[in-house]
């Protein structure tokens, strides 16, 4: 009988303000961590029942603690200890037409950004005093990239007639490098991409593309890129990600 | 405040920014893989410091599921209760590629700062 586990996840109930189902998945998921806890810990450590449940329970955190990180609104919390229990970001999705196919999703480069804005208040932290933040504070700025393309999507192709469709995107006078993401997960056919430079250069990024691709190319020109994607009877996923690292905009 | 005592403020303030990479990585790397594994797998590779609660990857694993960059699937436990096993999704891979090159510029620049006179 999981007497100590039991009252935890009963007090653990009461801190989470979330709706019932939601709640009651929450609460199975932690009891069987609690309960694996401490059988591993009655096993290894030869510690009693209560002993073992106690120790799991105190390891996982104080319920109070653990309903906060819950908490829809999301904040960096500590504790009295000064221990950082969590960082939940409401990280807002954002979704901006772009064209007839791309969809430039934020979600990942708001993750991003956020720890981009965290390193930056530690080094911003460590030389403060040095005034050494506003010396390099250009080159913090130019180490946080600005998403430039994205197209994501899910195909269910059955012609197997050869088909192709192309993409551009813009690179300006300010970017020093570009990177661009490939991922293809096929379950059938195959789609072929390739990148075309402003210089006319053809970059074939995955051959015939019947094969899962998972791969990342650098680019420093500058000018109109076009991306062409070549399919036949294709099913499967497409995820292609671009973002640039920039010059600092000059100072007036 | 002593200088130790800063020291292990700063490095778990900071390993809060990366929990969440943490998290993608280790699922990546172990997928399909339950919390409590993945908890403990993270721990090891961070030399068991104790730099979190255990119980805060949860909640984290429900906001990276909700934005779409793990999935889940409800299975058996090993001791009675449901377990939860996750999954790296195609969009949690391109933010773990998108987080490799931005670590590595963001290290360089910080190397730069930390050698500078």
């Amino acid at each position: 009988m999981s007497r100590i586990i039991d009252e935890y996840i009963l007090k653990l109930r009461a801190q989470i303000n979330l709706p019932f189902n939601e709640r009651g998945k929450i609460l199975d998921e932690i009891r069987d961590h609690l309960e694996t806890e401490a059988a591993a810990l009655r096993k290894d450590r030869q510690l009693s029942t209560d002993e073992s449940e106690l120790e799991a329970t105190t390891r996982f955190g104080a319920p109070e603690e653990i309903g906060i990180a819950y908490s829809p609104s999301g904040t960096l919390v500590k504790n009295s200890a000064g221990d950082v229990l969590l960082r939940v970001a409401t990280l807002t999705g954002r979704a901006a037409g772009r064209g007839a196919k791309g969809v430039l999703k934020w979600t990942g480069i708001t993750i991003l950004s956020l720890i981009g804005i965290g390193l930056i208040l530690v080094v911003a932290m460590l030389f403060f005093a040095g005034g050494v933040v506003e010396t390099f504070q250009d080159d913090i700025r130019e180490s946080v990239p600005r998403p430039i393309y994205t197209y994501s999507g899910a195909w269910g192709i059955t012609d197997p007639q050869a088909n192709t469709f192309s993409d551009s995107f813009q690179i300006g006078s300010r970017v020093k490098e570009f990177r661009l993401d490939f991922d293809t997960q096929p379950t059938a056919g195959c789609v072929a991409i390739q990148l075309i430079s402003p210089s006319g250069t053809i970059t074939d990024v995955n051959g015939s593309g019947c094969g899962a691709t998972d791969k990342m190319l650098t680019f420093t020109e500058q000018g109109n890129w076009q991306i062409r994607y070549t399919y036949a009877a294709y099913a499967g996923t497409v995820n292609v990600d671009g973002y640039a690292f920039e010059t600092a905009p000059a100072r007036s | 405040m002593t200088t130790a005592d800063y020291l292990v403020r700063l490095e778990r303030d900071m390993t809060a920014g990366f929990l969440h990479l943490l998290v993608l990585l280790h699922v990546r790397r172990d997928e399909p893989i339950h919390g409590y594994g993945l908890i403990k797998n993270m721990d090891a590779s961070t030399g068991g410091k104790g730099l979190w609660k255990e119980g805060t990857v949860y909640p984290l694993l429900a906001q990276l599921e909700k934005e779409g960059l793990v999935q889940s699937r409800w299975g058996k436990g090993s001791t009675g209760p449901r377990r939860k096993y996750y999954e790296i999704t195609p969009a949690g891979r391109q933010v773990l590629r998108l987080a490799h090159g931005i670590w590595h510029d963001l290290r360089t620049t910080l190397d730069t700062l930390v050698e500078a006179p």
